[in-house]
């Protein structure tokens, strides 16, 4: 069953050179339980997308067109006070950069519990015996319930998000980079965690990271965006067919692979504002073909589950 | 040839307690952020100094350049001893010693524009009078980290620059002083997988052609791995193995470093690995467990160590490990 179906979703935000097309016709779904990860250089929409599925976005952007469809509600159509019944009950976000969203002047008890007195009737006392369970669950003794942010270090105060994220027992947990900023073994134990929690409390998971292995250790599959599009959607198991993809892959340090520095994908991500005619990643592609540059490639099926939008896969595959 | 050499080198910082507290107790808390640490760098290599936040790797590096005052032990670059000479002599010598610094978005002045960053220290030590004389050396350093065309760049400030191209000025401003020795604070770690990528590229082909040495630090052992010619892992202020790169990532021998070797992300599907996760953060620098440090963390502790704190020794040429387990397992 699909907990979110997002069509044909367009995002864009006004600047005073014009309309940023920050995401460009996104569509595709995320079903009960599964994990989906979403990877891309930054500025290519992603935190965007998260953002817009709570409908958080910065005032200068807006939905223009498509529909988010959660357990088939539109969001979209949705006004702010219902959103507010929604928001972190049953779709939940854990930002990026966790170490800077906790109100230093609130004790980590008081920040975990404020979802619950938010959604639910419960007393204080009976929130505050709720977040202890949450605290308990991502690792952390209770006894820090009435310590401050500035007591935790950077991987507490992100285990600290992720517990007041899941307090209310959301559905959805969207993760805005993670693990990003943080130190290896740190990172090992949040992934860790994010893997115990998703089944054991069946929760769907969008994880957004620019970084290619923490999507190939936590998830089922993954959607590469790039521009405000999705360039590619398969399962984590298939290897990844379009060139940008390729090229994302090769740029990452691999220890079991040779030891060499990959060169990085040359050029600069596409210009949003009057984005080309033809295929977004054309200028940077070393495989490109005649028609890349005036039509726009569609996302097309491969085979079982695997979509790609790129025009040399549909030539050969023909 | 060696480029510098520390030995037993130490950091301590002291903890500042209550007047009342000084009054009963005389003695003193420190810190101790780098705990006796030797080791040699030789010319045109690039050292990685690896391991969790907090574990002294950026203390270390300061105090090699003396931008933090050890407690003791020695520095020698290129056979003079940096910590004995006077603050005059020294001058001469923090030009050839610079340092590139973690995080863009903080270290570059932002009322400075790009000229007057990088001009900064061409003033500061004399080689220009007055801006107008740096026109060309900014020029071709700016055009050395690949920000063309340079003049485009003099009047832009940082707020204008994107993460990479911030990175890139800050490594031009170090580099303007012909520096021979580098050092690296996690110069990549706030930037984006592909323009991470081009900055090491580029700090690599400016290696190569200014003949620079490099000590590196990071905490992504996959980047070490990567460009490293010698790494040396840390914990707690100590180095607990060091060596070739190649020998340490395929042979590691201290349970630290196969923790750490364990849980590098690894891009490819499918193949999953036996990870080793370490329970809880490393214990604080004030009270530095007795025995080994690592032992409470350690997954293959043994009574020894608890009770006496391991020495490093050579496990085989070039590299080497302070670990018991080790020792025993040779001994039979």
């Amino acid at each position: 069953m699909n907990i979110i179906n997002i069509r044909d979703l367009k995002v864009f935000y006004r600047t005073h050179k014009g309309k940023l097309r920050a995401i460009d016709g996104v569509k595709f779904s995320l079903n009960k339980g599964e994990s989906v990860g979403m990877v891309g250089e930054s500025g290519c929409g992603k935190t965007t997308l998260a953002l817009s599925i709570l409908k958080l976005l910065p005032p200068r952007g807006y939905i223009e067109d498509g529909n988010i469809f959660y357990k088939g509600e539109d969001l979209v159509q949705k006004s702010e006070r219902e959103m507010r019944k929604i928001r972190g009950n049953e779709i939940s976000i854990v930002f990026q950069g966790a170490m800077n969203s906790l109100n230093p002047v609130k004790t980590i008890g008081e920040q975990i519990s404020e979802g619950l007195l938010l959604h639910t009737n419960m007393s204080k006392v009976e929130a505050f015996d709720k977040a202890k369970e949450s605290l308990i669950s991502v690792g952390i003794s209770p006894d820090k319930l009435i310590e401050y942010p500035h007591e935790f270090s950077g991987g507490m105060k992100q285990r600290v998000m992720i517990a007041s994220a899941l307090v209310c027992d959301p559905q959805l947990l969207i993760a805005d980079e993670p693990v990003t900023a943080l130190d290896v073994m740190v990172q090992a134990q949040i992934l860790e965690l994010l893997n115990r929690l998703k089944q054991e409390k069946k929760l769907s998971l969008l994880l957004i990271t620019h970084d290619l292995s923490v999507v190939a250790e936590t998830c089922d599959k993954i959607v590469v965006v790039y521009g405000g599009k999705i360039l590619e959607y398969a399962n984590i198991e298939d290897s990844l067919l379009h060139p940008y993809s390729k090229e994302l892959f090769r740029s990452f340090p691999n220890i079991n692979g040779p030891r060499i520095l990959s060169k990085g994908i040359l050029g600069t991500p596409p210009n949003l504002i009057n984005p080309s005619r033809g295929c977004r990643f054309e200028p940077r592609c070393n495989q490109s073909l005649k028609i890349c540059v005036k039509e726009e490639p569609r996302l097309i099926e491969v085979c079982d589950q695997h979509f790609v939008a790129c025009h040399r896969l549909k030539t050969s595959g023909a | 040839m060696v480029k510098i050499e520390i030995k037993n080198l130490k950091v301590w910082f002291p903890v500042r307690t209550s007047f009342l507290k000084s009054l009963y107790s005389k003695k003193h808390q420190y810190s101790h952020a780098v705990d006796g640490v030797s080791f040699k760098i030789k010319e045109e290599e690039i050292f990685c100094l690896a391991g969790e936040s907090g574990c002294g790797k950026t203390t270390l590096a300061k105090a090699m350049i003396r931008l933090i005052k050890p407690t003791s032990g020695t520095v020698r670059y290129s056979g003079v001893d940096l910590l004995s000479i006077g603050k005059n002599e020294f001058r001469s010598y923090r030009r050839k010693l610079q340092i590139i610094y973690q995080d863009p978005y903080s270290s570059l002045n932002p009322k400075k524009n790009v000229f007057n960053t990088i001009a900064e220290p061409l003033k500061v030590h004399n080689f220009i009078k007055n801006f107008s004389e740096g026109k060309d050396i900014i020029t071709q350093i700016l055009e050395e980290v690949e920000l063309t065309p340079a003049e485009s760049f003099f009047g832009k400030y940082p707020h204008e620059l994107s993460g990479g191209q911030r990175q890139r000025v800050s490594i031009a401003s170090s580099l303007v002083l012909n520096p021979d020795f580098i050092v690296a604070d996690e110069p990549v770690s706030m930037l984006d997988s592909s323009v991470r990528t081009e900055v090491l590229y580029m700090m690599l082909r400016l290696k190569k052609k200014r003949k620079l040495t490099y000590l590196f630090i990071t905490h992504d052992l996959s980047l070490a791995w990567l460009i490293s010619d010698r790494i040396a892992i840390m914990y707690l202020g100590k180095i607990v193995e060091m060596g070739p790169t190649d020998e340490v990532v395929s042979n590691p021998q201290h349970p630290y470093t196969k923790a750490l070797i364990s849980v590098i992300p690894r891009p490819t599907s499918g193949v999953k690995h036996k990870k080793i996760i370490l329970k809880g953060n490393p214990p604080d620098s004030m009270n530095i467990p007795a025995g080994c440090r690592f032992h409470p963390r350690c997954f293959e502790a043994k009574d020894i160590c608890k009770r006496a704190e391991p020495s490093i020794v050579k496990f085989n040429k070039n590299h080497y490990v302070a670990c018991h387990l080790l020792s025993q397992k040779r001994k039979p």
